[in-house]
């Protein structure tokens, strides 16, 4: 029906059935990603924005299971389908990168080794065409001489030059989604300057729809056209750059603004107005909205009943009862959005 | 907030720390790994300095070293008017009293087998100065300054999230009620939600109990907002030191000015539009580093004179230190 919608995922459930119980690590995540447009999550340790890549990805592993929703993948369920038809998926049309670029690639094999093994795994080429095809994909990521380079072992490459291989190595059977997990949080500010400004080109340069996971907003300021706020496993708040950055309506997002000091103001006498209390344990999860225990607005209904989203405009949607039409009205934006000029 | 002409609590001269990488066979020559090479600066009673630099720049180490948990090289740490760097080992205990340390992991550094109280009274009986009931009342009170309860005392750390396990170390370094307290990245490894609250606390508790800071981070927004003064640190040298609301306004090393404009700004407007400096390549080995400018080989404004002589930190405008050649208009 909706031609630009790359990949669509509806009320995704995913838990993990340890011995202590069952974890509910993502509790119903609905989100659309257009075609050519790059989608930032951002949340906390523990909100679920890994899992639901992963899960995207199919790699939840025993005891994890995906317990209900669709995730459509270009008119497909990848939750309905079997480990065998998703690997064909996998490193072809879906790709990502991981956090830490030293335990994602293998220190014993060469980079020529690894990244031929994933061409050749997807496209029916030789040797010769697939090594031809690496070093193009090296040279486009920045590396220097990928000629040469291409022999190296992974210890012979600095951090940030890891994390090129590793685009270069999703990137090399030209994918129609990469997914990036904090791609650049095991960097150095300036190595993470360079990785953001390659992306940000790359964007330009390939044909690809991009899922970034980050814990850093200025990071999602940065390259994101759609913008899903988690938090406890849900979501929590959605939309636009704009609509997250200077139009906050959910307590949370605007906490997470408040929280972190901005360099570009020069006086520091505002004091920082941190979240009270801690993020909620996923085992036995609030019955009501997951914010709710630290929410500063909280109401009889938000301890009871999990908020809907409610829909603000085309883009934007957030799930908090103070958008109900009985809610009584609360300043809660007052700060957070004033840096628009 | 600045206080000029204040007297330093702590001054560093040219303090160096090289660690030695034992020779083999295939390195006939003894090799050193020069983690701080020559630094000096000055903390002032009171106030917050911040020390920032990207892993490997020798911050850390140069935290450690104050502490005298690893003997300087070289230079001389003067704390409160004595040189603490070469104070013999046993004269050296009144003064880890007064300096102590908030580390970085939570997680591993609290020791898992003993209780809260064990780990917060360790250091008051070391010391002398509490015991039996009164020791007790105190840690009572210690936790009570950093946010959690008494009934949290006969807890374990693995009961605790990381952002009270923070809270739990805090306790444990102003039990011994310090002058300056070492906070190597104590808030790089908690949650964005959490970070706003323990920087706070350590703001409040400053002010309560006069305690001057030695903040390491490598976050520079939370440096700024925290720090009265700010050194930036590359490949064990210092390159900057300024007011921290100087260094932001005016950065004039060019390292400076890069790392500046690196940290993304969570205001999608401003950092689109943002011009970036982006320095090439990374940071070369500190393994018997080549003479000149440790920063030359990445500089954008690098000169002949920087790759053979090494720059100097002179004060070029009031209270602005600077190391280089290019801004101290020499070459």
């Amino acid at each position: 029906m909706n031609d630009d919608i790359l990949l669509e995922l509806k009320d995704v459930r995913t838990s993990f059935y340890t011995h202590h119980g069952e974890v509910q690590a993502v509790r119903g995540s609905s989100f659309k990603l257009k075609k050519g447009d790059v989608l930032g999550i951002v949340g906390e340790s523990g909100s679920g924005k890994s899992v639901t890549s992963l899960s995207i990805m199919g790699l939840i592993d025993e005891p994890g299971k995906i317990k209900s929703g669709e995730i459509i993948f270009d008119g497909k369920n990848l939750a309905k389908m079997s480990q065998r038809e998703l690997s064909d998926i996998r490193g072809n049309e879906i790709a990502m990168i991981f956090q830490d670029p030293m335990t994602s690639l293998n220190p014993v094999y060469t980079i020529k080794n690894q990244m031929t093994e994933v061409i050749r795994r997807h496209q029916k080429i030789s040797q010769k065409k697939a090594v031809k095809q690496a070093v193009k994909m090296l040279d486009l990521v920045g590396i220097p001489e990928p000629e040469k380079r291409i022999n190296s072992f992974p210890h012979e490459f600095s951090g940030g030059m890891r994390q090129r291989v590793m685009i270069a190595t999703a990137l090399s059977c030209n994918p129609r989604l990469l997914i990036a997990d904090e791609p650049t949080t095991a960097l150095d500010v300036t190595i993470q300057a360079q990785i953001l400004e390659l992306m940000n080109d790359l964007k330009e340069k390939i044909d690809a729809s991009i899922i970034l996971i980050t814990h850093d907003l200025g990071v999602i300021a940065e390259i994101c056209d759609h913008i899903v706020v988690m938090y406890g496993g849900k979501i929590l708040e959605q939309g636009t750059e704009k609509d997250i950055f200077y139009n906050p309506q959910n307590p949370y997002t605007v906490g997470l603004h408040k929280s972190v000091p901005k360099i570009t103001e020069l006086e520091n006498e505002e004091r920082l107005i941190p979240i009270e209390g801690t993020p909620p344990d996923l085992m036995n999860p609030p019955v009501g909205c997951p914010f709710s225990p630290r929410c500063p607005h909280a109401m009889e209904i938000c301890l009871k009943e999990q908020p809907p989203s409610f829909q603000l405009s085309e883009t934007h949607s957030s799930a908090c009862w103070l958008l109900h039409k009985d809610a009584p009205q609360v300043e809660k934006y007052e700060k957070a959005g004033d840096d628009v000029e | 907030m600045t206080l000029s002409n204040q007297e330093p609590l702590l001054e560093v001269k040219n303090l160096k720390k090289y660690f030695p990488i034992n020779s083999g066979f295939l390195r006939p020559k003894k090799q050193y790994l020069k983690a701080v090479d020559d630094i000096s600066f000055q903390i002032r009673r009171g106030e917050t300095f911040g020390l920032v630099g990207e892993s490997g720049c020798g911050k850390s180490t140069t935290g450690r070293t104050i502490l005298g948990l690893y003997r300087a090289t070289g230079g001389q740490v003067i704390f409160d008017g004595k040189d603490i760097a070469t104070v013999a080992e046993k004269e050296m205990k009144p003064y880890r009293k007064r300096i102590q340390m908030i580390f970085q992991d939570p997680y591993a550094s609290l020791n898992g087998r003993m209780t809260v109280t064990d780990i917060i009274g360790e250091g008051i009986l070391t010391h002398n100065i509490a015991s039996g009931v009164e020791k007790q009342e105190r840690i009572y009170n210690l936790l009570h300054q950093v946010g959690l309860k008494r009934e949290h005392a006969n807890r374990y750390p693995h009961e605790f999230s990381g952002g009270q396990r923070q809270r739990v170390g805090i306790a444990r370094a102003l039990a011994v009620e310090p002058d300056l307290v070492v906070c190597d990245e104590p808030i790089s490894a908690l949650d964005v939600s959490i970070q706003a609250q323990v920087v706070n606390m350590m703001q409040d508790l400053q002010k309560e109990m006069g305690l001057t800071y030695l903040f390491i981070a490598h976050d520079l927004s939370m440096v700024k907002y925290i720090s009265d003064r700010i050194g930036v640190m590359y490949l064990g040298q210092m390159m900057e030191v300024t007011a921290s609301n100087e260094l932001y306004k005016n950065p004039l090393h060019p390292y400076t000015k890069a790392l500046l404009s690196a940290i993304p700004i969570p205001d999608p407007d401003i950092t689109r539009k943002n011009k970036r400096v982006i320095l090439q390549g990374s940071v070369p080995s500190p393994i018997d580093p080549p003479e000149g400018c440790r920063f030359a080989s990445r500089c954008p404004e690098c000169k002949e004179m920087c790759r053979h002589k090494t720059p100097v930190l002179e004060e070029v405008a009031p209270d602005h230190f600077v190391a280089c050649h290019v801004v101290q208009g020499k070459a």
